[in-house]
């Protein structure tokens, strides 16, 4: 078997990887409008549709892009990329929906800020599937298995106070909460970690309290460790080179961006030293495996940012960026080595190539790492034919 | 009626005293044999030949003409019976006014008929004509804003009557609280001036109605009515009564609460507010005088009844009293409650229901005078204006609500060359919502106190001057009763003025012109502000009466105290370093008026408002909204209007149209050449009058233009057409006046926004009873 593959190899030896494709959908809450930003092109094309009132953020499932507005309590759906309207979904008077994250391709987990609530979606027929319990004024969240991890602020409207901030496990099968972790004060944004890990970035109350950046371990739901960041950030993105950035806002003068070496769980530059760039720094999103791109919401520009703080791209956008979303949702997916934006047998033979005859590595460091294990070897190259010749394991995740 | 029956009964056939017919001795024998013409028949063609037979003889005459009697009578019942009121005659009242001390003619004196309430002005030479008045017993009262209003006698005017009543007025002595004898009159530039006639005349029972009916920009959400001049935001547009600023601290009068009823004079001022007013007057003023006593007033009561759809019901009494022990008094009372709940039609749920948006208004007004102390005038007036604020459709606040609680002292003491007026007012403003997830309690409270001096010469019968001071103190005190953190202690500011204003009368061999030079200086809080107004015209009245005003005119208006110290919470927090707007407005106005048995006015003005930090407020990377100064922002826009009206006042018709462009200027900013949102590219008005007998028909339609509503331009609202229909009549029984009127409101029931998910009511009706006594 190993040999009819090694000869697959010789055939297409001299095979090219395809060109590395990613866009951006930038959502401009001011405006009220959505960008479409080609950034292998550099090209930017503003306004390209009308979103709702007050938009939050914005969801990638496959070809089918959701805003959330929180304003409107409403979705709006898009044909991706065309961003031809596919229609709407009201989720009901005073929920604030605040952001979401994909269950699956089909279904959707949307945060509701006043209503203190979670709400399924199913994507295909636009409607709700429920709405679910949880604590107060919930924000950030992320999914890992039959688990949504969801950041519970405990703001008071009332008082306009943070209470105990949490992170809480809701069981995506039974819909109710599992496990409330403690946290610091405001958690806004959760991530998780290449090393397996779940962060948190509490934000702190804008005055006395400052961001505060939590490790917790999922399994356990305990919290593994803390970092005092400073500042206020209020969203994060983890590159697969293992650097955090934090959107740490900054409105007079310039914006300020944080980083966080995960591995040494230490400040790499932080508020007294921070990456400067366009003021109002609303968010940040990994565009590949070391940088990232900022959304300036004061100056309408968005930028790409490198680890040492070098600025490599600026984009002026729509009226007032605060959020971004990648299309396709992976730029490179894990094993997908030659960047075509889908695993076949090229990557098989590209990954041989590289290990056996000098060819070229994969189109980003991990992105020949199908198997998501140590490094590239030859088991990934396995792991691929495997997957596409006798329904293996498919990909571990995403390259950037 | 008498040519009916001439026509119906010639001399030769009519009935006059015993011979209905000719006698036989009457008619003139003729030898001639009778020949006919044509056919010959006899009652057919020509009758030519011998007279004699030229008139058929008395008995035939007597069964031709009865006969006929019949068909005459039946046709005269007919025509009785089909006629309508314009073929009936009506009196016609003319005469000459002048005054009792140089026995000159005076123009401009408003003419009414009363009780029926027709109108007229009197013309260049001091003459007055009212043609269709009905019979009955009528009087005169002659209302001008320089002599004393007088009142004729009862007098009988028969049908077909020309009758001629000649009056000398006499010139005022005392006059309201804010006026100047001379500097004040309808032709100041920039200054439009409606006076009680034509407040009276109108069908609405505020003010804010009252402006809209002559074609200003007044935004409504329903309930209140604000004022936007200038092309600037109704927070720009001061409003004062009597002289007393009462826009609250950084916001927009509310109209609707001064009824009309109450109103003697309106002033509108579309350029040079700022060097009268100082503070607050970016794109315009209005000047609201309230009624004043008058010894020559009758005692009387006026109550008002009105119902409407949404649980409308508006109720309010009028007492003029003169003489007790020497006091006038003069006071008005008004309620007014709505429900205003109404279906619309929510985005995705569909016809929903508005409820909670209920509307509570009750307010006082009461001058008192003295016929001994004539130049001394007190007024109090308080309103009380609780209503629901349900809020945007997808932002459900049921419970919500704000009172608005506003009391003012005025006292005026005037004679034609000083005038000494010290005011007290206090606005409570409460708003509350316990309930909802974002609960709220705040409350506002402003104290005003204000001291106005002015003095007035005339010299040369040509120049007058006037030289003034303002002293104004205000605090302001903010209350949060759930975050007292947020609190704020109080804040005062004081405000000194000294202002001077000469204007310069010169006639130009067929012209008249004008030339006003105004400057006022404000000292506030350690800052100074000068606004000058700069002003000429020239008319010309011969053939036509033409008018053409140039103005040029700086205004300021201060950051509001929330817009300064806002406490920083989820949703905003203030800007301490925010400095004050500036404006520099220039205007041209041309007017045609050409007068005759129908008068046709035509206007056009054209303006720039150029407008140094223009305060916005501005949503933040966290979501909190900030006031920032935007560098430059310039209004552009064109004001054209056109009446016509006939001299009988049967028939009036006026357009109002105005285009405006508000643009960001701000070059070091990321919206150059945007429009400024939240006021329309354009607004119409329309409105046909039809007086007929004692009733008045009425079709108006309004366009308001579309808005952007985002800064980026990237959204807007669409423009909106209304169409309204009134009728009143009125009506003398038993000794009372009674006016009945109805209103069909947004008869297409059109369903808009005046502010984003913000549904508008549809079409309503009101009705409404009033008796004066």
């Amino acid at each position: 078997m190993q040999f009819r593959y090694i000869m697959l190899v010789f055939t297409i030896l001299f095979a090219q990887a395809a060109a590395l494709t990613g866009d951006l959908i930038i959502v401009n809450g001011l405006g009220e409008t959505a960008d479409f930003v080609e950034l292998t092109d550099s090209t930017i094309k503003q306004n390209v549709a009308t979103l709702g009132l007050a938009p939050n953020d914005f969801l990638v499932a496959s070809n089918t892009g959701i805003a959330i507005n929180s304003i409107s309590n409403d979705l709006y759906f898009f044909a991706l990329p065309s961003m031809s309207p596919l229609g709407t979904l009201f989720l009901g008077n005073s929920r604030n929906p605040y952001t979401g994250t994909l269950i699956d391709n089909n279904n959707a987990l949307i945060t509701n800020l006043m209503s203190s609530t979670v709400t399924k979606v199913n994507i295909a027929t636009r409607s709700v599937i429920g709405e679910y319990s949880v604590g107060r004024s919930p924000e950030g969240v992320v999914i890992l298995g039959r688990n949504a991890y969801v950041c519970i602020t405990n703001f008071d409207f009332g008082n306009y106070t943070y209470g105990q901030g949490y992170v809480q496990s809701f069981d995506l099968v039974s819909n109710v909460v599992v496990r409330t972790i403690p946290v610091g004060t405001n958690p806004q944004d959760i991530a998780f970690g290449y090393d397996g890990y779940l962060y948190v970035i509490c934000t702190g109350n804008y005055a006395a309290q400052s961001g505060i950046l939590y490790r917790l371990a999922p399994e356990s739901g305990s919290v593994v460790d803390s970092l005092r960041i400073g500042g206020a950030p209020g969203s994060l993105a983890i590159t697969r080179s293992g650097i955090m950035f934090l959107a740490a806002g900054g409105f007079v003068g310039h914006g300020e961006v944080y980083t966080v070496d995960l591995s040494a769980f230490a400040v790499l530059r932080g508020a007294g030293n921070p990456i400067y760039t366009g003021p109002g720094v609303t968010a940040v999103i990994a565009v590949s495996d070391s940088t990232v791109v900022s959304c300036n919401f004061s100056d309408d520009m968005i930028t790409e940012i490198a680890p040492s703080g070098r600025i490599l791209a600026i984009f002026r956008t729509g009226d007032g960026p605060v959020a971004a979303a990648k299309y396709p949702a992976c730029y490179v997916i894990m094993g997908d080595a030659d960047g075509s934006g889908e695993i076949d047998i090229s990557d098989a033979v590209y990954l041989i190539s590289y290990i056996f005859a000098g060819g070229p590595a994969s189109v980003t460091v991990e992105a020949g790492n199908m198997n998501c294990d140590t490094g590239v070897d030859i088991s990934d190259a396995v792991t691929i034919i495997s997957f596409i010749f006798s329904g293996g394991a498919g990909s571990c995740g995403c390259a950037d | 009626m008498r040519s009916i029956l001439r026509a119906l009964f010639p001399k030769d056939r009519r009935r006059t005293g015993k011979n209905a017919y000719p006698t036989q001795e009457e008619l003139t024998p003729s030898p001639q044999p009778l020949s006919l013409e044509g056919r010959g028949a006899r009652g057919e063609g020509r009758f030519v030949g011998r007279p004699r037979n030229a008139y058929p003889t008395k008995t035939e005459e007597g069964i031709r003409a009865h006969s006929r009697a019949p068909l005459r009578i039946i046709f005269m019942i007919a025509s009785l019976l089909c006629a309508n009121v314009l073929a009936q005659d009506f009196a016609v009242i003319a005469g000459k006014i002048t005054d009792d001390v140089m026995h000159q003619v005076i123009a401009g004196v408003a003419v009414t008929v009363l009780p029926e309430g027709t109108t007229t002005i009197s013309d260049s030479d001091g003459r007055y004509r009212i043609a269709r008045v009905m019979p009955g017993t009528v009087s005169l009262q002659f209302a001008s804003a320089f002599f004393v209003k007088t009142q004729s006698p009862a007098m009988l005017v028969r049908e077909g009557e020309v009758a001629t009543f000649d009056v000398a007025l006499h010139p005022v002595t005392v006059k309201a609280a804010t006026q100047t004898v001379s500097a004040e009159r309808e032709s100041d530039a920039g200054v439009q001036q409606y006076t009680t006639p034509q407040i009276r005349q109108s069908t609405r029972s505020d003010v804010g109605g009252f402006l809209n009916e002559r074609g200003y920009q007044v935004q409504s959400d329903g309930r209140s009515q604000y004022l936007s001049l200038g092309g600037l935001s109704p927070q720009r547009t001061l409003v004062l009564l009597d002289g007393v600023r009462i826009n609250p601290d950084g916001g927009a009068a509310d109209l609707s609460t001064v009824s009309l009823s109450s109103i003697e004079r309106i002033e509108v001022y579309t350029s040079g507010a700022a060097a009268r007013f100082g503070d607050g007057a970016l794109g315009g003023a209005v000047n609201i005088i309230s009624r004043q006593t008058e010894p020559e007033r009758n005692n009387g009561a006026a109550l008002t009844s009105a119902v409407g759809s949404y649980s409308l019901t508006r109720e309010s009494l009028q007492l003029t009293e003169n003489d007790l022990a020497g006091l006038q008094l003069l006071g008005n009372y008004e309620y007014g409650f709505s429900r205003n709940d109404y279906a619309f039609a929510h985005p995705y749920l569909g016809e929903q229901h508005r409820a909670d948006n209920f509307s509570r208004q009750a307010g006082y007004f009461l001058t008192l005078g003295h016929e001994r102390l004539r130049s001394l005038t007190l007024s109090a007036r308080h309103y009380d204006n609780h209503h629901g604020i349900p809020g945007a459709v997808l932002q459900e606040t049921p419970t919500a609500s704000a009172r608005h609680v506003n009391t003012q002292f005025t006292a005026n003491f005037a004679t034609p060359a000083l005038r000494i007026a010290g005011s007290y007012r206090e606005l409570t403003q409460h708003y509350r919502d316990a309930q909802s997830v974002s609960r709220y309690d705040k409350h506002y409270l402003q104290v005003a106190r204000q001291l106005d001096l002015e003095k007035q010469w005339s010299l040369w019968q040509r120049l007058d001057v006037t030289l003034g001071s303002q002293y104004l103190s205000e605090n302001f005190f903010n209350d949060d009763r759930f975050r007292p953190q947020s609190s704020l202690p109080s804040i005062s500011r004081k405000t000194s003025a000294v202002f001077g204003r000469g204007k310069l009368r010169q006639n130009l061999w067929l012209l008249q012109s004008a030339y006003s030079l105004a400057y006022r200086l404000d000292h506030v809080d350690g800052s100074t502000y000068g606004s000058p107004h700069l002003a000429l015209s020239f008319s010309f009245d011969k053939c036509v009466d033409a008018d053409i005003t140039a103005n040029y005119a700086e205004s300021f208006c201060l950051p509001s105290i929330d817009a300064l110290f806002w406490s920083n919470d989820v949703f905003a927090i203030g800007n301490p370093d925010l400095q004050s707007e500036r404006a520099r407005s220039r205007d041209v106005q041309l007017s045609v008026a050409l007068r005759g048995r129908v008068t046709v006015t035509v206007q056009v003005r054209r303006f720039v408002n150029d407008v140094d930090g223009m305060i916005f407020w501005r949503q933040r990377f966290d979501g909190k909204y900030t006031p920032v100064n935007l560098a430059r922002a310039r209004i552009d826009g064109t004001e054209t209007s056109l009446t016509v009206s006939t001299s009988n006042q049967r028939l009036s018709a006026q357009y109002h149209h105005t285009m405006q462009k508000p643009v960001n200027l701000s070059r070091a900013e990321n919206y150059y050449g945007q429009v400024i949102p939240f006021q329309p590219d354009q607004s119409e008005r329309m409105s046909l009058t039809f007086r007929l007998w004692r009733c008045k028909l009425e079709y108006a339609y309004s366009l308001t233009g579309a808005r952007f509503i985002r800064e980026a331009n990237t959204k807007s609202l669409p423009a909106y057409h209304l169409h309204d229909l009134s009728l009143e009549c009125q009506a003398t029984l038993l000794g009372t006046h009674e006016v009945f009127a109805l209103a069909v409101y947004n008869v297409g029931d059109v369903r808009y926004e005046i502010l984003e998910r913000v549904p508008m009511p549809g079409r309503s009706l009101t009705t409404s009873l009033t008796i004066q006594l």
